[in-house]
């Protein structure tokens, strides 16, 4: 079974109340809005509190889930989201990044694969998928994979114009391009997103 | 559609990025919120923009008690209402998971160059200290004569742990580090379906991984198997296993399920 029918399935399960398949809903959907959720915040146990939260909302609002407005892990997203915008605006905090996703430099790869995590096997896949994403970054123009890498740490895309010297409007073009060429790069490799 | 209302379009899909991750002020934020109520494909951009971002990011998963939190929510709310439901609910509060310690993180261990005798005995202890071994496993690895036969003087004995989908599974690699050959133990790994079979990866430092055979674990979930690598085990820096197709893949397609590291200053 393919991941959006399997997904799709397990949502009718949870609107049945079965907290089995809700549990491997968020097993198959989790990792990946949890690092959604760590661009924005900026910080880890905020990020964990908004998961949490954006999972019991999913639990309780999976009777409103349809399949004709988007996949099962959009509809995810789209609760993360307004979960997130809703907390930076009472916090009335701006944004922070984290960690360059496209690092290059082999050796400080190898030193990011060694950080202390959770478990050696998920640090193990993190190294699978960011070896990935550094290929598909690979592939763009270099003004293109500029300004995506600086957009994953966190820059908005003034404060990239700034940095680079670029005009805004010259970066927003850039930037659209760039994640459309790198979203059709990794469909077409069959990045694994989990 | 117009060509004012084009412009709109056009503008506002510049400003999702920023949208996105919450960048732009409040009153931005709600010209776009209502943009998107009529606007699928302004919709559909931003899901997958949403996605892409998850994709950028590059951090360790969520701490497993965040699930467990979860999960205990959820269950005392299944609790008092039998299924999902649609009705106003309070705000939810989540559950404090603690900060993360030092203590949670798990900590690659450092090999250590052994003998027959200490080799054993260190992977006795290290197993029992994981918390996932037993008795009766352990006499199987006293009595197994493939481990007599394999470990040697420089033996290393790598601890594998498990990942979010295969607790409390554990085991160990032991290795000589100059040859292909390596004797992987694991117990307590979660059942697979019938048409796949648990593969082995090495990885190298650049992060390429190699298959290193296909493996069966018994009905409970062990596994005692030699592994063959394609080159010394002193090439690779990591060893995961995940479950594959039967026939194998040609790279990881799930999650890993147990995974450990083979540390390069030896």
């Amino acid at each position: 079974m393919d991941g959006p029918k399997h997904d799709q399935e397990l949502i009718d399960r949870v609107v049945a109340g079965d907290l089995e398949a809700f549990e491997a809903l968020y097993d198959r959907h989790a990792d990946v809005v949890f690092r959604y959720l760590v661009r924005v915040m900026g910080d880890r146990q905020i990020a964990e509190n908004l998961l949490q939260e954006a999972f019991v909302r999913a639990w309780r609002h999976a009777p409103t889930y349809r399949a004709e407005r988007g996949q099962v892990r959009s509809w995810l997203f789209g609760i993360a989201h307004h979960v997130a915008l809703h907390e930076l605006r009472s916090q009335r905090r701006r944004p922070q990044g984290i960690q360059l996703a496209g690092d290059r430099d082999a050796q400080a790869a190898v030193e990011r694969v060694r950080e202390p995590a959770p478990g050696p096997a998920e640090a193990a896949w993190a190294a699978v998928r960011r070896a990935d994403l550094v290929r598909a970054l690979d592939q763009l123009p270099p003004n293109q994979r500029q300004v995506i890498e600086l957009y994953a740490i966190g820059y908005t895309q003034s404060e990239i114009a700034t940095s680079t010297d670029h005009p805004l409007g010259t970066v927003k073009t850039w930037m659209r391009r760039g994640l459309l060429h790198l979203r059709e790069t990794l469909e077409r490799e069959g990045f694994d997103a989990t | 559609m117009n060509g004012e209302a084009t412009t709109a379009h056009e503008d506002i899909l510049e400003m999702l990025p920023d949208y996105a991750v919450g960048a732009l002020d409040e009153g931005a934020s709600e010209l776009i919120a209502r943009h998107l109520d009529d606007c699928a494909p302004c919709r559909d951009e931003l899901t997958a923009l949403l996605e892409m971002i998850g994709l950028l990011t590059v951090t360790v998963p969520p701490r497993p008690e965040v699930k467990a939190a979860l999960i205990a929510r959820v269950a005392a709310e299944l609790r008092t209402a039998p299924a999902a439901t649609t009705s106003p609910a309070p705000d939810p509060t989540p559950i404090e998971v603690a900060p993360a310690s030092p203590s949670d993180r798990v900590r690659p261990m450092r090999p250590a160059r052994l003998p027959l005798w200490a080799g054993l005995a260190a992977a006795l202890i290290l197993l029992v200290g994981l918390g996932a071994w037993n008795l009766s496993l352990q006499r199987q690895l006293d009595e197994r004569p493939s481990v007599d036969g394999f470990i040697g003087d420089t033996a290393e004995v790598h601890p594998l742990t498990d990942s979010q989908l295969s607790p409390p599974a554990s085991g160990v690699l032991i290795v000589e580090p100059e040859s292909d050959e390596a004797l992987l133990i694991a117990h307590g790994l979660p059942a697979i379906p019938a048409d796949q079979r648990l593969q082995v990866w090495l990885f190298t430092a650049t992060g390429e991984r190699i298959s290193a055979g296909l493996l069966t674990a018994n009905q409970d979930g062990h596994v005692d198997s030699r592994i063959q690598a394609p080159a010394p085990l002193e090439n690779y820096v990591a060893v995961a296993i995940s479950a594959e197709a039967a026939a194998g893949s040609s790279s990881p397609t799930t999650q890993l399920l147990l995974g450990g590291w083979l540390p390069a200053d030896r």
